[in-house]
């Protein structure tokens, strides 16, 4: 910005013009509206793509995860893994592998809508639920690395949100 | 060479996008506000609630948009064309309303400090919108004509001649 063309002003009236106030506080009233505005809408939110990214790959570490397991089921179940195999009605590793694939996608797909497409309480749930699949997978041993490591990048893209140190701690 | 000073406000949109979310917008909102609603408040002749309704439709675009800035203006000019433009929707909302027959008693601002700026702030009031605008953006804000050009969506000449209209219009209004 740049002052110029202020020839017709008379130097009465360009001090007039310098004079006049540049800001106004609105008050805290308007801080509120603004605020309340913006929570109906999901905002103020994170970058819709900085979420999508991490989130569904996330949700990929868990569907090749359990992929994993069930192919190591269906090909030898060991110790672990039995009490899993034999309270599933399905017993078939593939349906098991495919159901898990359907619902982890889902799940990170919700989690990853902008705030205008879905309730920010909805996105939390899904979090939630992402973790939860990730620990119930680190039940299972022998794959404590991975999974501490899913379990970390679903808390840092929860930001706040999600309260999981106390199960890191627990589980590992 | 002394490296240049941090830009707050480019800092202040990174966190915000980086997912800092709130605070980081709270920040952005506390060092912008005054300044958007006393040009909003200009623009809308000096109604407070128009001028509140500007700055928080204002702050929704930009909110949203925020991803979208290029750094090629300020922030401040950026948010400032977002005040702009609902300002002026505000004022043609109010001006259907007044040609419905339904226009409310618009909240007068409390007036400034000294006589002579109020004789002015009524002046420019009084003016009509296009040329308010035109004085407001280029005498009292600082925009080129180039920018003002890029703000309303007209050549550079059309904003020298509507800026040389509005000062004639106005100079009898601030002689008594």
């Amino acid at each position: 910005m740049k002052r110029n063309d202020r020839f017709e002003w008379t130097e009465e009236e360009r001090r007039l013009f310098e004079a006049l106030p540049r800001e106004r506080d609105p008050g805290p009233a308007l801080r509120r509206q603004v605020l309340d505005a913006l929570r109906r809408r999901g905002r103020p939110h994170r970058s819709r793509k900085r979420w999508r990214r991490p989130l569904l790959g996330a949700a990929a570490a868990i569907v090749v995860f359990a992929a994993g397991v069930a192919v190591g089921l269906s090909l030898d179940p060991g110790p672990g893994a039995r009490p899993l195999a034999e309270t599933d009605s399905l017993g078939d590793p593939v349906r098991i592998q495919h159901l898990g694939t359907a619902y982890a996608t889902a799940i990170a797909s919700v989690a990853a809508r902008d705030g205008e497409e879905i309730p920010p309480e909805a996105r939390k749930v899904a979090l939630n639920t992402l973790r939860g699949a990730a620990e119930q997978l680190a039940s299972l041993p022998g794959h404590e690395p991975e999974v501490r490591g899913l379990l970390l990048s679903i808390r840092d893209l929860s930001g706040g949100d999600v309260d999981d140190s106390a199960t890191l701690e627990r589980w590992f | 060479m002394a490296d240049p000073p941090p830009d707050p406000d480019r800092d202040a949109v990174e966190r915000y996008l980086a997912g800092e979310g709130e605070p980081a917008f709270l920040e952005l909102y506390e060092r912008h506000t005054p300044a958007l609603f006393q040009f909003a408040l200009r623009v809308v002749g000096g109604s407070t609630a128009d001028a509140e309704d500007a700055v928080q439709e204002a702050w929704l675009r930009a909110s949203r948009r925020l991803e979208e800035f290029r750094w090629d203006s300020t922030l401040r000019t950026w948010l400032m064309g977002f005040t702009l433009n609902c300002a002026r929707e505000v004022l043609r909302r109010r001006q259907r309303r007044r040609r419905d027959g339904k226009a409310a008693a618009a909240g007068a601002a409390s007036p400034p400090t000294t006589l002579a700026v109020v004789d002015l702030e009524r002046a420019l009031a009084r003016l009509p919108e296009d040329f308010r605008i035109a004085v407001i953006l280029h005498d009292v804000e600082g925009f080129t004509h180039a920018e003002i050009g890029r703000l309303l969506g007209i050549e550079e000449g059309t904003s020298r001649s509507r800026l040389h209209r509005a000062r004639r219009a106005l100079r009898p209004l601030l002689r008594p």
